[in-house]
């Protein structure tokens, strides 16, 4: 098992080698730089700031520089925040965009499970079509119109919530909400085709056949068969949740990672987009790795592979 | 559904009805003496010889106090600072500053002359890389020393005389000198502070922290949180602290303008940045507290003027007449006034002359002089930022030009970073852009036109035009001085490198309870005597 996890992590570090190399290259050879603005700025300060950052030099070493830096885990200093290096700028974002995705995948799982288990139960009746028609509208809402919607109604008209800013527990609603509502609705959908399918089981049949309560039947034995698909979708779903979150980041100013990652791309912030892409890269790799893992435990025949 | 689930649903839905509206953030900041302001982006840096945009200078100003400021009452006008009293003295061309005794720093120490000094020479350094190093290209030899071109600072025009007497010796005449001295990058840095934090020539030094920080002016730096707030509290050491009002001010880096705007109707904000241009001219959105102050900046077009077809004078001269600026205005920006010149009517004393307006008939026959055979008319690019805004007025100009002269029009949408640099590159053909004036005078916006300013991206050459502007930097005269730079103007109107656009207002929304906010041509203002009223 331990040789297992050491040769899966051997071929971790290749993969995220390829990804450095090929986003720096990328990055690099970008059209525009980080000092191209509206306002021209001096040939000579152009000059002071390339040299002051070291992008004077050749593309090769500086390559090299940065994936010496790299080896000390110093993923550079940030050109547009001036002052602040990315080590710290991702911890200080990623613990948000994590609670965030945290408390999107709670509300997704709330309001998701329960609607797709009504739905499945009382198939064909307006207790199916109901939620699911909000399903389907609330996986094709996107959350830049889902977002001020929530904040035009709870802060502008009813004034329940802030509707910028992430300072208070009640300022983490609207966010986790207009995350998470789109997750629900694909959770609804998948938990309502599990259950059906579990539903038509003969253990089902039999579990009826027995006598026991429709409710019983239904959350105690259909569910536990129905929950799997959702189950399996957890993690796709936590991935997208917690770097996919610039939009709702933007639209309520949650000081996350999303919109460090965004912002570093369109401002030319090479080593932000390029710490950034690592970070995520590495997370993504890990959890893969995690997963591969969990599945070696459970399942014998593929220790030997 | 059973019939439980219903009484959860509607106790729920009553509980959440019950924590109805709450007394608003923004009367609560009122009674504690908090202003809550909506400021457009985060900023870079809070340094000021690194800072760069007017969101930074917003917070720099309640921080740091120069040696003129802001008149708290007229912000296009110059008060007194750090110093109380200043001498000019014409033959010498040299100014003697007399600095307050009682300025102290935040740590207690006096604010003193070789404070200013050293903070110029840390600005100017070639190491440095300052952002408005021209603001103290008026300064005996200020320019060579930022060249390399001499290595020892004392030969620059600077001198402490004393602790309180600062002596700044001009290399030409700098008719605006005072108005560049109100400048954010003449703020002083605390040199002995950054003295004992490492190099205080160095850029890195790290001493922009709320636990690091000294500043001089009327607040302090309490809280840096990233994207998220950055909160000032007044300066128990600054020398004029009875006369500030506010407790503390709260600045918000809020980007997106109708997040903005939400966050003012909610009551979050006493003041926004901007106001978002579908909310502009409606009637409705107007009660809530719209306010369109004039402001030093122009929207413009420009011409490469080194692309074979677009040297054509006569051609560029066609292209200007056919646009309807009344109508970008009207329809588009939805505020704003059209643009007669590139300086923008408002500064003291100067009348910038008047550019022809739109004559589509006259534009045609130009035209039709220029290429009598309809059909060798050039097909042009239209290289403008992707920004909704700016498409908006490329789209307006294409069909304008297609209309009144049958031109045909490539718009090409470009990232901006991608545009900026294609632009500094000369890889374009016609663009749409905006400036903003540093300080409050014509050549802040002239200045950009000549030929050897490396800003000058229509790469427009024209003699008898930087003759005029250094007449007018060697002019002794005030008016006489504006003459000249009139003239220069005339010269840039009628030979249509640019197209001036639309003079901008600064459009935003303000709460009835702020007091003192007075119109500020370049956006920036001291909030000493900035109030606001409690109910």
């Amino acid at each position: 098992m331990l040789r297992f996890i050491f040769n899966r992590l051997l071929q971790a570090i290749p993969t995220i080698w390829v990804i450095i190399t090929l986003t720096f290259f990328l990055i690099m050879n970008a059209p525009g730089n980080p000092f191209s603005q509206e306002r021209e700025m001096r040939e000579e300060t152009r000059q002071q700031l390339m040299e002051h950052y070291g992008l004077d030099k050749p593309l090769l070493v500086q390559y090299w520089t940065y994936l010496k830096r790299l080896a000390s885990f110093d993923l550079g200093p940030s050109f547009k925040q001036e002052g602040r290096s990315i080590n710290e700028i991702i911890a200080q974002g990623f613990p948000v965009s994590l609670e965030l995705g945290l408390l999107a995948l709670g509300v997704a799982l709330l309001v998701g499970v329960p609607a797709g288990v009504i739905a499945a139960a009382r198939q064909n009746t307006i207790l199916d079509y109901l939620p699911m028609s909000g399903a389907m509208i609330g996986i094709c809402m996107p959350t830049f119109v889902i977002g001020p919607i929530l904040g035009l109604v709870f802060g502008v008209w009813l004034g329940w919530f802030n509707v910028a800013g992430w300072f208070s527990w009640e300022d983490r609603v609207l966010p986790a909400f207009t995350l998470g509502l789109a997750y629900a609705a694909y959770i609804a959908r998948l938990t309502r085709a599990g259950m059906l399918e579990t539903l038509g089981l003969d253990y089902i049949r039999t579990a009826r056949a027995k006598g026991l309560r429709e409710k019983t039947v239904v959350l105690k034995h259909a569910l536990r068969g129905g929950i799997i698909p959702v189950i399996s979708y957890l993690g796709p779903a936590m991935a997208g949740l917690i770097s996919g979150s610039f939009v709702v980041e933007t639209v309520f100013q949650v000081p996350g990672l999303g919109r460090y990652f965004i912002d570093g791309a369109l401002n030319r912030d090479y080593f932000m987009i390029l710490g950034t892409t690592i970070f995520y890269a590495t997370l993504i790799v890990g959890a893969n790795l995690l997963v591969d893992i969990a599945h070696t435990l459970l399942d014998p025949k593929l220790r030997k592979a | 559904m059973p019939r439980y689930a219903i009484v959860s649903l509607l106790t729920l839905l009553l509980a959440m009805a019950s924590c109805s509206k709450r007394q608003s953030a923004t009367e609560r900041a009122a009674q504690e003496g908090v202003l809550l302001l909506g400021n457009g982006e985060e900023p870079s840096s809070l340094d000021p010889h690194i800072a760069t945009s007017v969101a930074e200078a917003h917070i720099l100003y309640s921080l740091f106090e120069g040696l003129v400021s802001p008149d708290p009452d007229n912000p296009n006008d110059i008060a007194p600072g750090v110093a109380s009293s200043w001498i000019y003295s014409p033959e010498e061309k040299s100014y003697r500053f007399t600095l307050r005794p009682d300025a102290r720093w935040s740590d207690g120490s006096p604010v003193t002359a070789d404070d200013f000094k050293r903070s110029v020479q840390r600005a100017l350094d070639p190491k440095f890389a300052t952002a408005y190093p021209e603001m103290f290209f008026d300064i005996r030899n200020a320019k060579d020393y930022y060249l390399g071109k001499i290595d020892s600072f004392e030969s620059v025009g600077l001198k402490a005389l004393s602790d309180h007497q600062l002596e700044i010796a001009l290399g030409n005449l700098a008719p605006n000198f005072l108005n560049k001295l109100k400048h954010f990058a003449w703020l002083p840095a605390p040199i002995r502070t950054l003295e004992s934090l490492g190099d205080w020539k160095s850029r890195s030094t790290r001493w922009t922290t709320p636990q690091t920080m000294v500043s001089n002016g009327p607040f302090i730096l309490e809280t840096w949180s990233p994207s998220s707030v950055i909160e000032v509290k007044r300066n128990a050491s600054y020398w004029d602290d009875q006369n500030v009002l506010l407790n503390k001010i709260r600045f918000f880096p809020y980007e997106n303008a109708q997040l903005e705007s939400r966050a003012f109707r909610s009551k979050q904000l006493h003041a926004t940045d901007k106001i978002p241009v579908e909310e502009l001219g409606d009637p409705l959105d107007e009660e809530a507290g719209q306010r369109f102050d004039p402001f030093l900046a122009t929207s413009y077009l420009i011409f490469n003027t080194s692309s074979p077809q677009l040297a054509n004078l006569e051609f560029r001269k066609a292209l200007a007449l056919a646009i309807d600026k009344e109508s970008l205005v009207a329809n588009i920006n939805r505020s704003g006034r059209a643009a007669s010149s590139f300086t923008p009517a408002g500064l003291a004393s100067y009348t910038p002359p008047v550019s022809s307006q739109y004559e589509p008939n006259e534009a045609r026959r130009v035209f039709e002089k220029t290429f009598p055979d309809g059909s060798a008319a050039p097909k042009l690019t239209f290289t403008v930022s992707n920004i909704p805004a700016s498409r908006a007025i490329a789209e307006a100009i294409q069909s304008m030009w297609s209309e009144t002269l049958g031109l045909e029009i490539e718009l090409l949408n470009m990232e901006a970073k991608s545009l900026f640099s294609s632009l500094t590159a000369g890889d374009f053909e016609v663009s749409y852009l905006l400036w903003s004036g540093d300080y409050e005078d014509p050549v802040s916006f002239l200045g950009l036109w000549s030929s050897r300013n490396s800003a000058n991206r229509a790469r427009w050459e024209n003699a008898s035009f930087d003759n005029l502007l250094e007449n007018a930097a060697a002019e002794n005269d005030p008016s006489a001085r504006l003459d000249l730079l009139s003239r220069a103007e005339s010269i840039l109107l009628e030979q249509t490198p640019i197209v001036p656009l639309i003079w901008r207002t600064k459009n935003f929304y303000l709460d009835s309870s702020v007091t003192n906010w007075p119109p500020a041509l370049l956006d920036m203002r001291s909030y000493k005597r900035v109030g606001l009223l409690t109910q």
